[in-house]
């Protein structure tokens, strides 16, 4: 809760500054501000996953509160073993997607970037 | 009419939807290693789906939290019984769904083979994946007194259920032949063509033994008649019937329709079979799960019905919208795009 809090204060804070320096028309050149910002783009994610992982913890043991407790709603058929084959795939997979995410927009974000196929004029899809 | 029979009937409404098409999609993805020769080639049957796919998986979604909302016995049974089953159909969505948006990203042909491949591995694998799962629900799996899935996933494999899904992997493929025959121009075409025509009896072959052996395995392992069973066989049978002979004399319109409703039919036989039940079980028969049982009661029912009276227009409207904007046949010709979205062609800024 307090790590959701205190995000969001900065990202409001971060907005505020940027509107002012905006509106005094320095919003190019302020380069502390810019790499603020940058830093700023992990702050939502920080905050959505610090709420869920009070939600969760914070209703336990229910899974519905008052309803069903989480010892009883797991599926028996499905063994621990199997939850963990899982989690690893899941762990796994979106690591190495994040990772080829991040080479690409490292890749895309970069100035003296050549242009690609895609920036000439081919036909535009966006899906 | 009870509230748990039309939402039965809903459910088929909407796996049949998923299949047909998202069907045309794997068909499109499994033809992407083999059909087109150019680098132009391959963009042009990515964008043959490409703003299409995500809304046809709408109806997956649907299917899905239909059965959670409606049935969630069946849900439960099924979900935590198909799990490792489920957890591999996740890992090729996922992959294929990457494969759209990043192929376009890197320029090396190695690049681009990665995810062309990535695309029609996935596509086959999720075909693959659901025939076999859905087989098993009238094959029959183990479960207990209390709805509990009591093997693992060995159990999901029988001569029916692999079957199942060759025959879905086939039909899709044939299915997304005559599709592509709609979208593509060129020497594209006359390629896709010459697949159609090479896949039309396989297709037609593997979908009448999965139709018959199903009112089969209806028959034997559900306590079925032949009768309701047989009647949407016989038009899947049909269907793919002239889908084949329409393929061969070029009539390729005619033979997609022909197997979208053998795709339709396909479901449909596999549901006939299955009612009353929703999951069979074997080797204990007495503890399948039926309609009855597993149905939410009758308010939260009611409730869905309004939901979905009010949501399934809207659904239709704007998928069939998206459906008429890209109607145009793809060229593989460059589009100059409006001056709006133009990227600008000169200057430092570029990129």
């Amino acid at each position: 809760m307090r790590v959701m809090a205190f995000t969001g204060v900065l990202m409001f804070l971060i907005a505020a500054v940027g509107a002012f320096l905006l509106w005094k028309q320095r919003l190019e050149k302020a380069r502390w501000f810019l790499w603020a910002a940058i830093v700023g783009i992990a702050f939502p994610y920080i905050a959505a996953t610090a709420g869920w992982i009070l939600t969760e913890m914070g209703r336990q043991p229910w899974i519905v509160q008052g309803l069903l407790k989480t010892e009883d709603a797991h599926s028996p058929s499905v063994g621990t073993a199997w939850i963990a084959v899982s989690l690893g795939m899941f762990v796994g997979l979106y690591l190495v997607l994040g990772i080829l995410d991040f080479v690409l927009m490292r890749r895309y974000a970069r100035p003296d970037r050549p242009p690609t196929a895609e920036q000439l004029p081919t036909p535009a899809v966006t899906y | 009419m009870d509230l748990e029979i039309f939402w039965f009937c809903l459910i088929v409404v909407f796996w049949s939807g998923y299949f047909l098409l998202e069907g045309f999609d794997f068909g499109v993805g499994m033809l992407l290693p083999f059909v087109p020769r150019t680098e132009r080639e391959r963009g042009a049957m990515f964008q043959s789906i490409g703003p299409v796919w995500d809304g046809n998986e709408v109806w997956l979604v649907v299917a899905g939290a239909a059965i959670f909302a409606a049935f969630p016995a069946w849900y439960a049974t099924m979900f935590s019984g198909f799990y490792l089953a489920l957890l591999l159909l996740l890992f090729f969505l996922i992959v294929r769904v990457v494969s759209f948006e990043w192929r376009e990203k890197g320029d090396s042909p190695r690049w681009r083979a990665l995810w062309l491949w990535v695309n029609a591995i996935g596509s086959t694998g999720i075909a693959l994946v659901w025939g076999i799962g859905l087989a098993n629900l009238i094959h029959g799996v183990p479960l207990d007194s209390n709805g509990d899935y009591g093997g693992n996933l060995v159990d999901l494999f029988h001569p029916y259920t692999v079957f199942a899904g060759l025959a879905f992997v086939l039909l899709f493929a044939f299915h997304g032949a005559n599709y592509l025959a709609l979208r593509t121009s060129g020497e594209l075409l006359d390629r896709v063509l010459v697949a159609a025509r090479w896949l039309a009896i396989p297709a037609m072959l593997a979908g009448t033994a999965f139709l018959v052996w199903t009112v089969v395995v209806a028959v034997d392992r559900n306590d079925k008649d032949v009768f309701p069973v047989v009647l949407p066989a016989a038009l899947g049978i049909a269907a793919l019937a002239l889908a084949a002979l329409l393929a061969f004399t070029g009539r390729y319109a005619l033979a997609f329709t022909m197997t979208a409703v053998g795709t339709v039919a396909a479901v449909a036989t596999l549901f006939t079979g299955l009612y009353p039940r929703v999951m069979v079980s074997s080797p204990d028969f007495g503890n399948s799960l039926d309609v009855a049982g597993a149905a939410s009661a009758h308010y939260t029912l009611a409730v869905m019905t309004v939901v979905a009276l009010i949501a399934m227009p809207v659904i239709l409207l704007y998928q069939a919208w998206t459906y008429y904007v890209f109607r145009a046949r793809i060229t593989g010709e460059e589009v100059e795009p409006p001056d709006a979205l133009a990227p600008p062609t000169s200057g430092p800024a570029a990129g």
